[in-house]
């Protein structure tokens, strides 16, 4: 068997094998499923119904609310007239999910007369938030027509409670764009920053082992290299397949499981915050506009795929050869007792500088930062991944181009680099980890 | 002769010193062949050329008469002085892999270390992990894996440093029987005892350069100092007098009364047996041996000479 080959399966089997990557590969997707499941989960189990019981001196706003505000959240119960708030406030002072609203008569009409709710637990602020909302919408209704005779009411019914507009630009929608930037952006650092570490360490472990001198009297060092580096690599990949495919099967589980309309749960929410103004959001065709988005952004997904596929392993390839190198040759120069930390900051700055950048994307994708970073080799993979979905092919294509070009011409002088540091450094021992040496050891190695 | 590794002048510089200075050494087949030095003097280097792990600046290293190639690392086993294995790794996996590396092929190389395994009769060790082995179970799994693909020649740097004496006699025992195969041995120590025992050519390294090389036998002689150690029963006066034939008393050890083992020298070109005619005279002879310098002797005498023209120049 291929020599490269042996090392590659072994860098490979022996890190596969390990109960620490089976435990990442199906505790992480657990963790991602997780954590888009628990907000819901928390929202289902806060957003119980809560009953306000209003005593209304001001007559008209009680019944109004009761009529017109009640929702799935929060239900207004006008009390009759002969209700005092001390009756009712004495009578539900150990009600949990039961408020009392006192509206004197003053209310909105002198501005230091507040509204007042009496609760024993914590309604928390978006509870409060609707309240404040719900009563200034009526009163505002009801002071509007008093002045000019115009039903607020039916006039807001007749507008809707949004306009909409229709992305008709190329490409993606904005927002579906900014999620795949990130997630490209994101992928590419853990990717780059994990395994380009592990192979740093990997070459340190053969070092400190001495297994090293055994091991390069059956193959040339910098097949040994490339074998480590190509071996890690695949871990890598695998990992992240394995991540993302599981992560989608458990998303899929938990959501039968506990049966959430994710869907449906997003559009109360949003009900809820935009409650302001907006008396009969139920009967607005929302849905269809938003099966519309949908729609769009499944469209959007498809046409973009083909993108991903064909540039992100380039990218992928480029951006982990180019820091593996690296950490490889500091992985070689290492002893087993020096600090690498020192050393491996330098490597780290581009790439974390490559991340925070890649955040700024989605609200600025042409900004002169993202196109020098998206082009400068240290920086590129992360950059041109998160850029990526904000391409016009039209107009930029030679940037992609250029971008990989110039990466693959850096990766191809940085292996050399590596390759030659490590060489001479792997069989150095008892000398201080230092640029100095390093370049040393560059130079000597023929 | 047929040699199969013939490093000619070859010259090897790291950036602040040389390594090997014109190093000339023929190794034949089928020979034990010491390499001895300090530490530092250039023996590693030497073995990692042959090994290819490095290559020289000048000069010619040649296998069975070809300059090296990448084919020939598979007829050499080699055990460096400081050796380790995978921690983490299962024995047999990890020896399966070493002795691929090698080029062998899976169902050869499973073959052949089961065959060793029994051999050392370390059979159920193949599923354990090697970081739950004792130094010396890892130090036999290391010799194993340096012979299981049957090498033309081996390279041993230092091979009994941390055996423990029935390990080492193992070792040894192995090491000739491959002899008897007809394996060449390089064998790289410091260990004089064990040069003297078992090599048959020697090459001394001081200072990255060759000093002193040649057949073990005939190094011991050009380095015998002519003395002959005599011992004798009988009266110690009349021995002395028998001196008179030409040769000197150089050093007197009284064994019990009346029996003495003494070193003598001819001050000429005497032969010894015009020495033992006068003695038999006066005392009985129990045996006659000429004294020849140990490799030790001859390491220390020679490097210290080197090292003494080095500081007169």
């Amino acid at each position: 068997m291929n020599k490269l080959n042996l090392i590659i399966r072994r860098e490979f089997k022996t890190r596969v094998k390990k109960k620490s990557f089976i435990v990442l590969s199906i505790v992480t997707p657990l963790i991602i499923a997780l954590l888009v499941i628990a907000p819901i989960l928390i929202q289902q189990s806060t957003f119980k119904q809560k009953t306000v019981l209003v005593v209304d001196n001001t007559i008209t706003l009680g019944d109004l609310l009761e009529r017109d505000k009640s929702s799935k959240f929060i239900k207004y119960v006008n009390m009759p007239l002969s209700a005092t708030i001390e009756v009712v406030a004495d009578r539900f002072e150990n009600a949990s999910d039961t408020m009392v609203l006192h509206l004197n008569k003053n209310f909105g009409i002198i501005s230091n007369s507040p509204g007042q709710l009496y609760n024993n637990g914590h309604p928390g602020p978006g509870v409060l938030k609707t309240i404040k909302n719900d009563c200034f919408d009526i009163f505002r209704k009801i002071q509007v027509y008093r002045v000019t005779k115009l039903n607020l009411e039916k006039v807001d019914k007749k507008l809707g409670d949004s306009c909409n507009i229709q992305y008709e630009g190329r490409g993606l929608n904005p927002e579906v764009k900014s999620y795949l930037s990130l997630a490209g952006g994101f992928l590419m650092y853990l990717l780059v920053l994990i395994y380009g570490v592990q192979v740093m360490k990997g070459v340190m472990e053969e070092k400190t082992n001495r297994i090293i001198e055994v091991i390069l009297s059956s193959i040339q060092p910098v097949k040994l290299m490339w074998g480590k580096i190509i071996g890690i690599g695949l871990v890598g990949i695998s990992q992240f397949t394995i991540i993302i495919i599981t992560s989608i099967i458990f998303f899929g589980a938990i959501q039968s499981f506990v049966d959430i309309d994710t869907a449906n749960l997003v559009n109360d929410q949003i009900k809820m915050m935009d409650s302001e103004g907006n008396l009969v959001s139920a009967n607005l065709p929302q849905l269809s506009i938003e099966e519309m988005d949908t729609l769009y952004a499944i469209e959007g997904l498809k046409s973009y795929l083909p993108t991903f596929l064909i540039i992100m392993p380039f990218l992928f390839i480029g951006g982990f050869l180019l820091y593996a190198a690296f950490f490889a040759a500091v992985g070689s120069a290492a002893n087993p007792d020096t600090e690498t930390q020192q050393f491996i900051l330098p490597i780290t700055v581009p790439i974390i500088l490559g991340m925070v950048t890649a955040t700024t994307i989605m609200d600025n994708p042409s900004s002169d930062l993202v196109y020098y970073t998206s082009m400068f080799p240290l920086t590129s993979p992360i950059v041109m991944a998160a850029r990526l979905p904000f391409i016009n092919w039209a107009t930029d294509w030679w940037q992609v181009l250029t971008a990989i070009l110039l990466l693959f011409i850096t990766v191809w002088l940085s292996t050399k680099f590596a390759a030659k540091v490590y060489k001479t450094a792997i069989l150095m021992y008892g000398q201080k980890l230092s640029y100095r040496n390093i370049w040393k050891w560059f130079k000597q190695s023929n | 002769m047929r040699y199969i590794v013939e490093a000619e002048k070859v010259v090897k510089n790291f950036s602040n010193h040389t390594a090997l200075n014109k190093v000339t050494i023929k190794i034949p087949e089928g020979c034990i062949y010491g390499l001895l030095g300090p530490n530092g003097a250039g023996k590693t280097t030497f073995i990692r050329l042959i090994n290819q792990i490095s290559k020289p600046d000048s000069g010619t290293v040649l296998f069975y008469n070809k300059p090296l190639e990448e084919d020939h690392i598979t007829k050499i086993g080699y055990l460096p002085e400081e050796r380790g294995l995978y921690k983490k790794m299962k024995v047999g996996e990890q020896a399966m892999y070493l002795a691929q590396l090698k080029g062998m092929n899976k169902t050869d190389a499973k073959a052949k270390l089961k065959d060793w395994f029994t051999k050392f009769d370390i059979l159920d060790w193949w599923n354990y992990k090697v970081e739950d082995l004792s130094k010396g179970m890892a130090q036999k799994i290391q010799f194993i894996v340096t012979v299981v693909h049957k090498p033309k020649l081996l390279i041993l740097d230092e091979p009994f440093s941390g055996f423990d004496p029935i390990n080492t006699e193992l070792i040894k025992k192995e090491i000739l029987e491959l002899k008897e195969k007809g394996t060449t041995i390089i064998f790289s120590t410091h260990n004089m005892q064990s040069v003297e025992e078992i090599c048959d050519y020697i090459t001394l390294i001081n200072k990255s350069e060759v000093i002193l090389q040649g057949k073990v036998e005939e190094i011991k002689k050009q380095f015998s100092k002519n003395e002959f150690e005599i011992h004798f029963t009988g009266n110690m006066l009349s021995f002395t007098t028998a001196l008179w034939t030409g040769f000197q008393l150089i050093k007197k050890e009284e064994i019990q009364k009346n029996e003495f083992k003494v070193t003598v020298a001819p001050i000429d070109n005497q032969s010894i047996n015009d020495l033992l005619g006068s003695v038999i005279v006066g005392c009985k002879v129990k045996s006659v041996k000429e004294t020849s310098a140990s490799i030790h002797d001859i390491f220390i005498r020679t490097i210290g000479e080197d090292n003494l023209t080095d500081t007169n120049n």
